[in-house]
């Protein structure tokens, strides 16, 4: 018999608020968190607003890491509070999710070579970006032992990292993981989604007539995963139960998504049937939702063909709309936010909506939150090289 | 559900294809530049549509082709649901990131390739090679620094046994680099000109860096014979554990000793992480005394090269050959062993030939990530 996997703690660190409620408040008032760029100059750019994440503490990490360790960490030291654990923890499991990981450091370096010359670039700055380093510093922050990983699959990350969290828990591999995704603002994302005219001018519409892309965001999730026994016994609060994976690949292109929505389709058909769910148990679906006008109509379709009769009956929302794109960090936080929308029976709405789009025939939660109970909801992440992710989430009874 | 590999891409600087890397490999030669000689990509992946590949997806690509045609892969009755690509990369396609940032630097954002964006996410090599087999089952990159090859078999494994997918093309590979023979020479982590000392042996300084791959098909051993796919071996137990010194290798090598079920006398030989690395191949050989004591140890790097997160996959296919040839390749010119290692049954020299059943692969990375992954002959 296969452990249950339930959340019983939540670290978002968000372009519109960090930490439970402060998010969550943020996410059911509709918060645009788009704004001006203000890490790098983008006078020579054609774009120019980003949802960065404000007002941010970094705390205190041995060895001066790169932006991403520092997210992760108070991502992690986030969830730990919210879960109620204190230190030290021990054999926990680490699978941390990212797109770039510390690619800034590397932007860093280019910069300072640029300007200066090579001389100039201190000669361990380098060592600070492989994409591994992010669960290594974690896991020497808090000093945590056990399985750990980096799965690095772009923006679907968040997703992967939570599935492998539950593949650990379910073989009894280890009986309580932080899992979830990272990625600050980065240059070169920047660059490449603004080359790929990917990027919205003013504010990102997920699935409206007129959405013209991306917001760029950054931000990062942790989430604490335990087996249901371990959270009963500890009388932890729980959100909701992690009851399904589907993953699949478009094999279709390096950026474009698979115009039939194949691959959508079938890790979200993967993930009901991992779960043992039928269609007609969603009631919500946190979508991967871009904005761009590729992604948000294959998607809507995808809905639609494995919703079949009961799509019209499924909520589905982007909260993209409100914290921009973020990346490996995205399907983390939107799992915080079904795993909040399970627990509070509230539905994030999809802000900046102004005309509907025919080719996008769901219920997107125009522009107002909803309250309406939440058994089961599914969250879809969809990545480069068309990699396709959905985890689903339900209420434990 | 016993995980047999049917098939196995190679290559690396001393040569393309398991076979002659491996008769290389005994034959006592050493890599020279670091390169794969006489590379052509378009030789296994055609020429079209190589344009944006970077050098890593090129090598990763050309290997999973060597793989899946031993395999016989496309004709094995697998719908393309069926197959995923399973990858370990910690740099991904590095050397294309950091020109594609150079160039919007230098020449501003707006001059940069849109093509060569997608380059920058770590996961775009195993991309590469889910479009290039139709593998649409699922699509993962594993990143545990020098570890991450043998962390994708053992996340592959899971991945076959709860039956995600059937088959898997699985593997690793880095393509040359100047940022990272450069930035890592500047730490001190890795030597430009190295003084021609190795893994284990007194006064080595680091590894040199090289380029390579290896990619393999993995699948259910029952299937495998029933399509009359020959396995080349089995996926028999695999370990890892995140913590600093030899205990965490330690731990990782008891693990997938466990899960194979075998006793330390059992182990035929031990493919080693040894880069030359200072104190690297000290807390390798503690962990390999202390588990393994009286196994011959070889270390494929002395040859090779230190191919990053790729190695892994090179030391899974040279442990294939030894299981197939029962023979050990040597380290040559050992003539000096670091006395920290007198516990040690190091194969130099010459070639051992003995009855290969076991062979236990390690991989350590100094951020504490430790793997180990058994590999036994098939029947």
């Amino acid at each position: 018999m296969k452990n249950r996997v339930v959340v019983t703690g939540i670290g978002p660190l968000t372009p519109i608020g960090s930490g439970r409620d402060a998010f969550w408040n943020a996410v059911v008032a509709g918060t645009d968190g788009s704004d001006e760029v203000q890490k790098f100059d983008t006078s020579i750019y054609r774009f120019h607003r980003a949802c960065e994440v404000k007002n941010f503490v970094a705390p205190g990490i041995v060895g001066d890491p790169g932006p991403a360790t520092v997210f992760a960490v108070a991502a992690t030291e986030l969830a730990l509070q919210d879960a109620g654990l204190d230190l030290p923890l021990g054999e926990v499991g680490l699978a941390i999710g990212t797109t770039g990981g510390e690619i800034p450091v590397l932007e860093h370096i280019n910069r300072v070579r640029f300007k200066d010359g090579e001389d100039a670039v201190d000669r361990h700055e380098f060592e600070k970006y492989p994409v591994h380093v992010i669960s290594t510093n974690v896991a020497r922050h808090f000093g945590f032992t056990g399985p750990n990983l980096v799965v690095p699959t772009a923006c679907a990350a968040g997703n992967y990292a939570i599935a492998i969290g539950r593949d650990w828990i379910q073989s009894g591999r280890v009986d309580r993981v932080l899992a979830g995704g990272v990625d600050p603002l980065s240059r070169v994302t920047f660059t490449g989604f603004g080359r790929m005219f990917a990027i919205a001018p003013d504010r990102c519409r997920p699935f409206d007539k007129n959405r013209k892309g991306i917001t760029p965001g950054e931000g990062a999730a942790m989430l604490v995963l335990e087996s249901l026994e371990l959270a009963k016994k500890r009388g932890a609060k729980i959100y909701a139960e992690v009851v399904g994976c589907g993953f699949s690949c478009d094999a279709y292109h390096p950026t474009m998504p698979h115009p039939d929505g194949m691959g959508a389709r079938l890790a979200m058909e993967r993930a009901l049937q991992d779960a043992g769910l039928s269609r007609d148990a969603v009631d919500y679906i946190s979508a991967h939702g871009t904005g761009t006008p590729a992604n948000d109509k294959i998607e809507a379709n995808a809905i639609c063909n494995v919703m079949g009769e009961h799509a019209p009956k499924v909520k589905v929302s982007s909260i993209k709309s409100m914290i921009g794109h973020t990346m490996g960090a995205a399907s983390a936080i939107e799992a915080v936010a079904c795993a909040l929308a399970i627990d509070t029976g509230i539905i994030p709405p999809t802000i900046n909506h102004e005309t509907p789009d025919p080719e996008c025939n769901l219920d997107i939660v125009p522009n107002q939150a909803r309250t309406t109970a939440v058994s089961v909801a599914l969250n879809n992440a969809y990545a480069f090289g068309g990699n396709n992710s959905c985890v689903a989430f339900a209420k434990v009874a | 559900m016993r995980v047999a590999i049917t098939g196995v891409g190679l290559l690396s600087s001393l040569g393309i294809g398991a076979h002659p890397v491996f008769d290389n490999m005994l034959d006592g030669q050493v890599s020279a530049s670091g390169e794969i000689p006489d590379f052509d990509a378009t030789a296994f992946l055609g020429d079209k549509g190589l344009r944006h590949f970077d050098r890593t997806a090129l090598v990763l690509g050309s290997a999973a082709r060597l793989a899946a045609e031993q395999s016989g892969l496309a004709s094995a009755g697998y719908a393309p649901e069926e197959i995923g690509v399973v990858v370990g990369s910690t740099h991904g396609s590095i050397q294309a990131i950091t020109e594609f940032d150079q160039e919007s630097v230098r020449e501003g954002p707006n001059y940069v390739n849109p093509q060569d964006f997608a380059n920058t996410v770590i996961s775009q090599p195993a991309s590469r090679v889910g479009v290039i087999f139709n593998a649409t089952g699922l699509n993962t990159t594993i990143a545990t620094g020098a570890a991450s090859a043998l962390d994708a078999v053992a996340y592959g494994m899971t991945m076959l046994r709860l039956g995600r997918v059937s088959a898997l093309l699985c593997g690793s590979a880095l393509g040359h680099s100047s940022e990272i023979e450069q930035s890592y020479a500047k730490a001190g982590r890795l030597q430009i000109s190295a003084n021609g000392v190795g893994p284990f042996a007194l006064g080595r300084k680091g590894p040199k860096f090289a380029e390579g791959g290896a990619v393999f098909v993995l699948e259910d051993e029952e299937r495998a014979r029933s399509r009359n796919a020959m396995p080349l071996g089995v996926v028999s137990g695999v370990g890892s554990f995140f913590g600093s010194g030899s205990a965490g290798l330690v731990r990782a090598m008891q693990e997938a000793m466990a899960q194979a079920g075998l006793k330390s006398d059992q182990v035929s030989c031990v493919v080693s992480y040894a880069s030359g690395s200072p104190e690297g191949d000290k807390e390798e050989g503690e962990a390999i005394a202390q588990v393994l004591p009286g196994v011959p140890v070889t270390a494929p790097k002395s040859q090779t090269r230190d191919c990053l997160e790729a190695s892994g996959a090179i030391h899974i296919a040279v442990s294939l050959l030894s299981i197939r040839s029962g023979k050990i390749p040597a380290i040559p010119k050992l003539d000096n062993v670091d006395p920290a290692f007198s516990k040690l049954d190091l194969v130099y020299g010459k070639a051992r030939e003995v009855s290969v059943k076991h062979v236990l692969i390690t991989a350590r990375d100094d951020s504490g990530h430790n793997a180990a992954v058994i590999v036994s002959a098939a029947s």
